[in-house]
């Protein structure tokens, strides 16, 4: 495959044109910024910049490509696959799951129910593509503390959004199923909600993640980790952002069946983290051996910590 | 001897020529439950399992094929749908291009294939006009809304299909009489 057809398959055959460019940049592209009447920004590299309509990258203002709410709605309906019914409970959410293994967010006119939650957006006006990483060995300096005397440690990933959290959990997922230096491969559930970990397409998983882990693709996190416990016996369950009450339930319920338990969290610190009250139950049980805490130092991307289960920290501040 | 062979060679055209318009007609007739059948499936795919457009071209034009998850198996259920005049590859071509990463717009592909498709079902230009739209009926964010915009194409079908039934018989009657007729009165003016 071309660099930078994973990107471009984003778009209709109508407007690959304007994107090839950017396209190329797939490697760092971070983000892509759609908004209706407003000039397309594209992140990448850790700098802003705008599109031109001919499609180069441009830092004047001036010189942005503003896009049409035509436009925007051909690339959403491409996105859903002129499909926009299947995406319902995901666009409920506020996002979807593009092929590829990229999340959309979407953001436009909230429906809603009559007892005031969301029902759908309608008229979407803005979308994020994020543009997801595969980046094979992007954990190896943390695998040797994944293990304590070849015991598979359960781990929690905190970091801010943005930082590789999911980039860090999908190398952690490839190199614990197939196995490392460390120990040999164990099996993996992986439960991948928002279909960014391993970009499956009709359940195939687009990027890999490990020959023994078996994908649980749009299934909710709570359920799916318990599915995975009950009927494929996993050593290690993974699940990408922790948010729920239900999570961290199933989270609990994985760990006293004996798996270990690989996951991410928003946050900057294991304080931070530790002191929400949704996340009390995991730290008071004592869930995880080691926390990852990821961060940005100017333009680069950093482990700012590496800490046991009870928070001393066992190597600070490197390079991934 | 030369005018009654030649009487009997217009007679035989005339009754050929009504034979193939009866033809004709059962052919749309199928052609139209065929039609009805493939936009249930669609609607029914919509409603149960949710999958997109694209996968639900492809799941149908296997079944229509008679191919049970693989396409290639053929089963029972062939026998049945054998007479898909094709429908069930165009099917299979339509979802793979819509999911071929080039990215092609639906109403295009839809437009295109069903073209190349249509001429030769025998269906009367209104109902291939109701074909053709149907890349119009889709687009709905609600999936109860989007399976009866698909379930109404084979509603329609269906009515189409048991009002033709329902005329059938007379009108093969009358386009029989009517052809073997004007044989005979051809034979009649030659000789």
């Amino acid at each position: 495959m071309e660099a930078g057809e994973n990107v471009l398959r984003l778009f209709p055959e109508q407007l690959r044109f304007r994107w090839r460019q950017v396209a190329r940049e797939e490697a760092r592209l971070q983000e892509i910024r759609l908004r209706a009447q407003r000039p397309v920004l594209i992140y990448a590299g850790n700098s802003e910049w705008y599109l031109e309509e001919t499609g180069a990258l441009t830092k004047d203002a001036a010189r942005a490509y503003v896009l049409e709410k035509e436009e925007l709605g051909q690339i959403v309906r491409h996105i859903c696959r002129y499909s926009l019914y299947a995406y319902e409970e995901e666009l409920r959410k506020g996002y979807v799951s593009a092929d590829g293994g990229f999340r959309v967010g979407v953001a436009g006119e909230v429906i809603l129910h009559p007892d005031q939650t969301v029902k759908n957006i309608r008229c979407i006006s803005s979308i994020n593509i994020r543009i997801a990483h595969e980046r094979k060995g992007a954990a190896q300096k943390l695998i040797p503390f994944l293990y304590e005397k070849e015991r598979l440690q359960s781990c929690l990933i905190i970091s801010p959004p943005g930082c590789g959290k999911t980039t860090l959990l999908r190398d952690i997922v490839r190199q614990v199923s197939d196995g490392n230096a460390c120990a040999p491969g164990k099996t993996v559930g992986l439960v991948d909600e928002r279909c960014e970990i391993a970009g499956c397409f009709q359940g195939i998983p687009g990027k890999d993640v490990g020959m023994r882990t078996d994908v649980l693709d749009g299934c909710p996190k709570a359920e799916g980790m318990m599915m995975l416990v009950r009927s494929m016996s996993p050593a290690l369950v993974a699940a990408d952002e922790l948010g729920s009450a239900a999570d961290v339930e199933a989270l609990l319920q994985a760990v006293k069946c004996g798996c270990s338990v690989a996951a991410t969290v928003h946050g900057t610190s294991l304080e931070e983290v530790g002191g929400k009250p949704l996340f009390a139950p995991l730290f008071q049980n004592r869930i995880f051996g080691r926390f990852f805490v990821l961060g940005k130092r100017g333009r680069e991307f950093m482990v700012e910590a590496v800490q046991d289960g009870d928070g001393r920290v066992l190597r600070e501040a490197f390079l991934c | 001897m030369l005018k009654l062979i030649g009487g009997c060679i217009v007679m035989a055209g005339a009754l050929g020529t009504g034979v193939c318009i009866c033809v004709d007609r059962k052919r749309r007739i199928e052609m139209l439950s065929i039609l009805q059948r493939a936009f249930f499936w669609m609607a029914g795919e919509i409603a149960y399992s949710r999958i997109s457009l694209p996968e639900v071209f492809t799941e149908t034009g296997r079944r229509l094929q008679g191919g049970f998850g693989t396409g290639e198996r053929k089963t029972l259920w062939a026998e049945e749908c054998r007479k898909d005049f094709g429908l069930g590859e165009i099917l299979l071509r339509t979802g793979q291009r819509l999911q071929d990463g080039s990215g092609q717009d639906m109403q295009r592909v839809w437009q295109e294939e069903m073209s190349r498709f249509l001429p030769h079902t025998g269906l009367l230009e209104q109902e291939k006009a109701f074909v053709l739209s149907f890349a119009e009926a889709v687009g709905f964010q609600d999936g109860a809304r989007q399976q009866e915009a698909v379930a109404e194409f084979s509603y329609r079908m269906q009515e189409r299909a048991l009002a033709a039934q329902k005329q059938r018989k007379e009108a093969d009657k009358i386009t029989m009489t009517f052809c073997m007729a004007c044989g005979l009165m051809a034979v009649i003016l030659l000789l």
